[in-house]
């Protein structure tokens, strides 16, 4: 029986229907089954597949966006239900998250949360235009294995290099690793700017992530 | 190991082609099919292949380089396409005048303005030359001629500044010329002599112009050029950044070189237009007014305004309301006291571009009390796409950012609308592939509306799935994970010695523009309540929208399924707008009254969007179809 629920939801992520995956999500806390056990029998699987086949050239972007929407109804359920049972989800390293100021470009960074969290990370998401100061105390509260800053725009890119810096100023740089990413970002501007990773997507922000927390 | 092969992209044409580094540039403009001037032959002596490069690096200097360009133009990396090889992948900026062949503009929409009233008004006055009884100043001879139909007027000081040669070479009959209540210009009375106007649209990649007989109402010439800010980046959001970059350039931002680049062009355009019209009786002097419309940051650029704010959230314009400025102060070469009018900004993305389109869309039924209940979409198709949804007369409108796949950017074999472009696809039963390209020469790759077609056609022949997947069912697929693609035109029949395919990567930059579009039209219904069965009309405009099949469009879910006979394309309506402002000073203010009105929706945070866009990606069920 559970088998052929999580069946369902993997299926429903790799075929891109996210009403499909919410309602087998319904159909399997109505079953009973925990909501922890849903996540890691039924999605992460699901989001897993997508990501090879992204990888290997099968899957493109609306794919995985697809895939992530799918996988963020579900959580909609889910969170709650973790919550009431005070169960956290089990963390491969925590990721504050953020498009930074002057830029509300939300898709992309919202990707790489999904894909983080479908790949056991612990994802803060702080939302679009996010100030310099608030990742600077964002990061000092929460202490996070890595921030990840999103800019989507030529004009808007140079704000990374601020909280980069504002991070530096506030002392607490070597406490966290910065990664970058966004449609104009690249290796070479990661570099410059001094950020301890970029990745062209997010599949590849999940592996960077993997990285340089060490597992 | 050094690279053996590189990657050039050749902008703003959109074609890219990959060259061996013994290769010039010149070459991967031939190779591609676009069409370089190059009347030496390649030798680097006759500097008709004037290529600016944007992004890479290219071989060093020659000599002949050196003497062909300034130590200016050198720096903004100016080159000669036959001199120059590549020495990584790079990016060519090709000026419109190193281009031999034209790329088609979009210049239609010629109907005649039902109304006509322009702001600006001419008298035929004869006055009596002074004498040793009458001593009055000439001035006050026009004044007291003028009096009983002008009643007290202003005078504009240029009008002074010549004001004894002109009333003396015409022997004291003149054609005094007010703009409200402001003189602007003094004409000689010759019989027949005419008063134009300047309409102008300038669009992010295009310029259209048209010189328009203020009293008849007559388009009587029009030309259209790429706009030659192109150089500084293919995008607003590249221009701006580009500005934000050189410091040196914003000191004055009358002064920047994206500013006097569309002033030259402006200008070049006008000169062209007078030429083309060939009348000795018609100068610059005898354009008395103009009407100039573009999105927001164009608009700001070509007044001289600072646009920094705009490429940064939340993208406020640095004015809205509409303006008028003489023309002396931009050097635009027309009459230097015309009054050049600005129509009123929406938003940071929607421009008073958009404000004139919804003149000769939405207005005829927003002011007709028999069709008050009307429910009409207008959309504006380009690298950003605007869409205006007409509901209980209100006028609801957003910005969808489409990105440029539909000017042929990002798309292997994609090109704008120019002579070798496939614009046409068709996929027989037998499963045969058929198109066909502009001016019917060899295809060199596919325009915007070629592209639409492709997909809907390989979509309908079950040769994509739903999903953008290519299947395994044709001889001309070739399914390699990320190499996937499908051959349109075999290497002997096509235009240069390469075949000519649409790949994977091409749907996928497909599926995310018209999902994008889809999401704003999904998200301006869903606000206003509505389905796309309510509306009573779709409105198509721009140059994209004039030739692509809005079938094509419907199939790929990029516009929802709605009747063809509500469908309307239109053509530039953007530019029939500004000639109904140049020759209805009532237009104006239905404008001004337009962009107080609308509402205007940003999608790029609206919560339904992230939603919408997702559930858009993907092509729709076949039977819709039907």
């Amino acid at each position: 029986m559970s088998q052929e629920i999580f069946a369902k939801l993997t299926n429903s992520l790799v075929d891109g229907d996210p009403d499909a995956t919410f309602e087998a999500t319904k159909e399997a806390l109505a079953a009973g089954i925990e909501p922890m056990v849903i996540i890691k029998e039924g999605l992460i699987p699901g989001m897993n597949i997508v990501g090879e086949k992204f990888s290997s050239g099968e899957y493109f972007l609306p794919d995985l966006i697809i895939a992530a929407d799918g996988m963020q109804k579900a959580m909609t359920l889910l969170e709650p239900e973790l919550l009431k049972r005070q169960q956290a989800i089990e963390s491969a390293g925590t990721v504050l998250l953020g498009t930074v100021k002057g830029d509300i470009h939300e898709i992309g960074k919202s990707l790489v949360g999904t894909m983080l969290t479908a790949n056991g990370f612990k994802v803060h998401d702080l939302g679009v235009d996010v100030p310099t100061e608030t990742f600077v105390t964002k990061v000092q509260e929460m202490k996070p294995d890595i921030l990840g800053l999103s800019a989507l725009l030529t004009t808007t890119m140079v704000m990374q290099r601020e909280v980069i810096k504002a991070l530096t100023e506030a002392g607490i740089r070597d406490k966290v690793k910065v990664i970058v990413g966004g449609a104009p970002v690249t290796r070479s501007w990661a570099e410059e700017i001094g950020a301890d990773g970029y990745a062209e997507d997010a599949m590849g922000a999940v592996q960077l992530a993997r990285q340089l927390v060490g597992k | 190991m050094a690279k053996d092969l590189f990657t050039v992209h050749l902008q703003p044409i959109g074609r890219r082609i990959q060259i061996r580094k013994d290769q010039t540039i010149l070459d991967a403009a031939q190779l591609a099919g676009v069409e370089i001037n190059s009347v030496c032959g390649g030798v680097g002596i006759c500097e008709s292949c004037r290529i600016r490069l944007s992004k890479g690096t290219l071989s060093e200097l020659t000599l002949d380089e050196e003497n062909s360009f300034s130590e200016d133009e050198i720096r903004q990396g100016y080159r000669l396409a036959c001199q120059a090889y590549p020495l990584s992948d790079v990016i060519i900026d090709i000026p419109p005048e190193s281009l031999s062949t034209p790329q088609r503009l979009q210049l239609e929409s010629q109907q005649k303005a039902e109304e006509i009233d322009p702001i600006v008004k001419r008298y035929f006055i004869e006055i009596y030359p002074p004498s040793i009884e009458d001593l009055r100043s000439d001035l006050s001879r026009i004044r007291g001629a003028l009096t009983p139909s002008v009643g007290s007027f202003e005078v504009d000081y240029s009008v002074l500044q010549k004001l004894p040669w002109h009333v003396r070479s015409c022997n004291w009959h003149v054609q005094p010329i007010f703009h409200q209540s402001k003189l602007i210009q003094l004409l000689p009375a010759t019989p027949h002599s005419r008063i134009l106007g300047l309409a102008v649209d300038i669009g992010t990649t295009k310029v259209a112009a048209y010189l328009v007989d203020l009293e008849s109402g007559d388009t009587i010439a029009q030309a259209g050029s790429m706009n030659p800010q192109i150089a500084f980046g293919e995008d607003v959001i590249s221009r701006i950044s580009y500005l934000i970059n050189h410091p040196e350039q914003r000191k004055e931002p009358a002064k920047n070189l994206l500013h006097q680049r569309i002033i030259e062009g402006l200008n070049k355009l006008i000169d062209k237009m007078l030429s083309d019209i060939n009348d000795p009786t018609i100068s610059y002097e005898n354009i008395v007014d103009a009407v100039i419309v573009g999105n927001t940051a164009m608009h700001h650029l070509f007044a001289g305004i600072p646009v920094e704010q705009l490429g940064i959230s939340p993208y406020v314009p640095a004015v809205s309301e509409p303006l008028y400025i003489p023309a002396k102060e931009l050097g635009l070469s027309i009459a230097p006291s015309a009054l050049i009018y600005l129509p009123p900004n929406i938003a940071g993305y929607v421009g008073a571009d958009h404000v004139a389109m919804l003149l000769p869309t939405i207005y005829p039924y927003y002011s007709d009390s028999s069709k008050r209940q009307s429910n009409v979409m207008a959309i504006d198709i380009g690298t950003n796409t605007e869409i205006s949804l007409l509901h209980h007369q209100k006028i609801t409108s957003c910005s969808c950012a489409s990105g440029p796949a539909f000017e042929g950017a990002h798309i292997q074999f994609g090109m704008r609308a120019a002579p070798g472009a496939i614009e046409k696809v068709q996929i027989t039963s037998e499963k045969k592939v058929l198109y066909k390209t502009i001016a019917d020469q060899d295809p060199v790759g596919i325009s915007g509306s070629g592209i639409l077609d492709a997909i809907a056609e390989m979509y309908f022949a079950d040769l994509i799935d739903s999903k953008g997947m290519f299947l395994n069912n044709h001889p001309n697929m070739s399914i390699q994970g990320r190499n996937t693609e499908f051959i349109l035109v075999p290497a002997e029949k096509s235009g240069h010695p390469q075949e000519i395919v649409l790949t994977r990567r091409d749907v996928n930059e497909i599926q995310l523009a018209k999902g994008a579009i889809r999401a704003g039209i999904n998200i301006l219904l869903s606000e206003a309540g509505l389905k796309p069965e309510d509306l009573e009309a779709f409105i198509i405009a721009g140059a994209f929208g004039t030739y692509i099949d809005v079938r094509s469009a419907m199939k790929i879910g990029m516009f929802p399924f709605i009747p063809l006979e509500k469908c309307h394309q239109v053509g530039n309506a953007a530019g029939a707008g500004a000639r109904q402002m140049l020759l209805s000073k009532r237009y104006r203010q239905v404008a001004s009254e337009l962009a107080e009105q609308v509402n205007y929706i940003e999608l790029s945070n609206h919560p339904k969007f992230p939603d919408e866009f997702s559930k858009s990606l993907f092509f729709p069920a076949k039977e819709l179809a039907n």
